[in-house]
């Protein structure tokens, strides 16, 4: 046994070892005290971000990604206090050689972008002007994407993987999206409650 | 013949004498200050210093990884062999970058969300390898935390002083409490006006450049003329 840690490769191997078992067990140990809060960060994070991207959102229903790009994180349907659908919210993810992107989008029924916001932004280079490229698509319609060029220059490779990114949401929400119900005055026109209320209050400002 | 000149013994010895804790402790920090001195860590004065938040919680982070890195190399450097120290310097400081990520992204999201993946990136700081290789391993426990601590002290001031010239001039004020948690939120300057006079090109990633190259360009004047006047 001597003999063995008398030699260089054993004795570096040794100690080279010793050194990656103690870094491994001290990671483990703060992986293990710190993973349930940073998991609830990321949750606070995502509801901050779906409250952000759709205004008047109150409770949401989860739907199954199958069938989506890869990049479809998850995707939720967004409804406001009365229970009544205001849009549909995505999460995607992407990397790029600058590192990687999480973002959450809002888009509602005929396909318009209401808001979109970064959850998670870890590029190592133009990270505002990524944001600012993001923040401009706000308005635009998920399915023809305007602007479609190089909007704040420098931020040109992470723009492709926005483009990316909303293109897979618009894959994603062909999918998903439900189309309302006609109420009962688009198919027929007025109720006869309301042409009586109408009428009535017509004929109160006559008799006035 | 040239003539051999005796340097008395007793010179010698002042000269050969060690610094100072104190000395170790300060020279980091002005005199050998890692950035505008030795130029070195520009990477992350280029991407982090677009806020003053930012900037300083990167220089607390730089403080933490250094003091700490320095002190582990230091109280190890009996056991390692030198063939293999360098890696074994890079686990080391790889795994305290790690532990402080994810205490970051556990108690300070807003500002893992604001450094992003250049936290991660401390681990290729060549002034915490620099350190821990010229330094550490070659003194004990306590001149190597001094030494980490000063050195630090002095990039996370110098970040420090960029980002709060940046975010001033690029914006008009400077905001704090929103990447930090410091449990308020306050602007400062907001209600002068300012705004409508910013240089807003100093956020983006060229002031970066400007800015550091200013900064480079008036402490070098000042040294040189102080080295002038001597």
């Amino acid at each position: 046994m001597k003999k063995l840690f008398e030699k260089p490769s054993f004795q570096y191997t040794f100690v080279l070892a010793i050194v990656a078992i103690v870094c491994g067990l001290a990671i483990g140990l703060v992986n293990y005290a710190t993973e349930g809060r940073i998991a609830q960060n990321i949750i606070d994070n995502k509801l901050e971000a779906y409250s952000l991207v759709l205004p008047g959102f109150d409770k949401y229903d989860e739907v199954d990604v199958d069938g989506d790009p890869a990049s479809v994180i998850s995707k939720v349907i967004g409804k406001d206090v009365d229970g009544l659908i205001i849009g549909y919210i995505y999460e995607v993810y992407a990397t790029n050689k600058f590192g990687y992107m999480r973002i959450v989008i809002s888009v509602n029924n005929s396909g318009t972008i209401l808001g979109a916001e970064f959850i998670e932004i870890n590029q190592t280079l133009n990270v505002n002007g990524t944001k600012t490229n993001l923040s401009r698509y706000v308005g635009a319609s998920i399915y023809d994407l305007e602007p479609n060029g190089d909007l704040i220059s420098g931020a040109t490779y992470s723009l492709t993987t926005v483009q990316v990114m909303l293109a897979d949401v618009a894959v994603a929400h062909r999918n998903t999206v439900i189309e309302p119900e006609l109420t009962y005055q688009d198919w027929f026109g007025m109720t006869i409650s309301n042409y009586l209320n109408q009428t009535l209050s017509l004929s109160e400002v006559t008799i006035g | 013949m040239t003539e051999v000149k005796k340097v008395p013994a007793k010179k010698k010895k002042v000269e050969e004498q060690e610094p100072s804790l104190w000395e170790i402790f300060t020279k980091g920090i002005l005199k050998e200050n890692g950035l505008f001195i030795m130029v070195l860590g520009v990477c992350p004065a280029l991407a982090v210093t677009a806020t003053f938040e930012g900037a300083f919680g990167m220089g607390i982070l730089v403080v933490l990884v250094l003091t700490m890195t320095n002190m582990t190399v230091s109280s190890i450097r009996k056991f390692v062999p030198s063939t293999v120290r360098i890696p074994i310097y890079v686990i080391i400081i790889a795994t305290e970058v790690t532990i402080l990520k994810m205490l970051v992204d556990a108690f300070a999201p807003d500002l893992a969300k604001e450094l992003g993946v250049f936290i991660a990136l401390i681990t290729v700081n060549c002034i915490i390898l620099g350190r821990a290789e010229s330094f550490a391993s070659k003194n004990n426990v306590v001149r190597s935390a001094l030494d980490g601590l000063g050195v630090a002290l002095g990039f996370g001031l110098a970040l420090s002083v960029i980002g709060l010239f940046r975010e001033f001039f690029g914006t008009g004020m400077i905001v704090l409490g929103k990447t930090l948690p410091l449990g308020f939120e306050y602007t400062i300057f907001q209600n002068l006006g300012l705004d409508k006079y910013a240089f807003s090109i100093l956020v983006q990633p060229p002031g970066a450049f400007l800015m550091i190259g200013f900064l480079l360009a008036g402490i070098t004047a000042y040294r040189q003329s102080k080295g002038a006047k001597k």
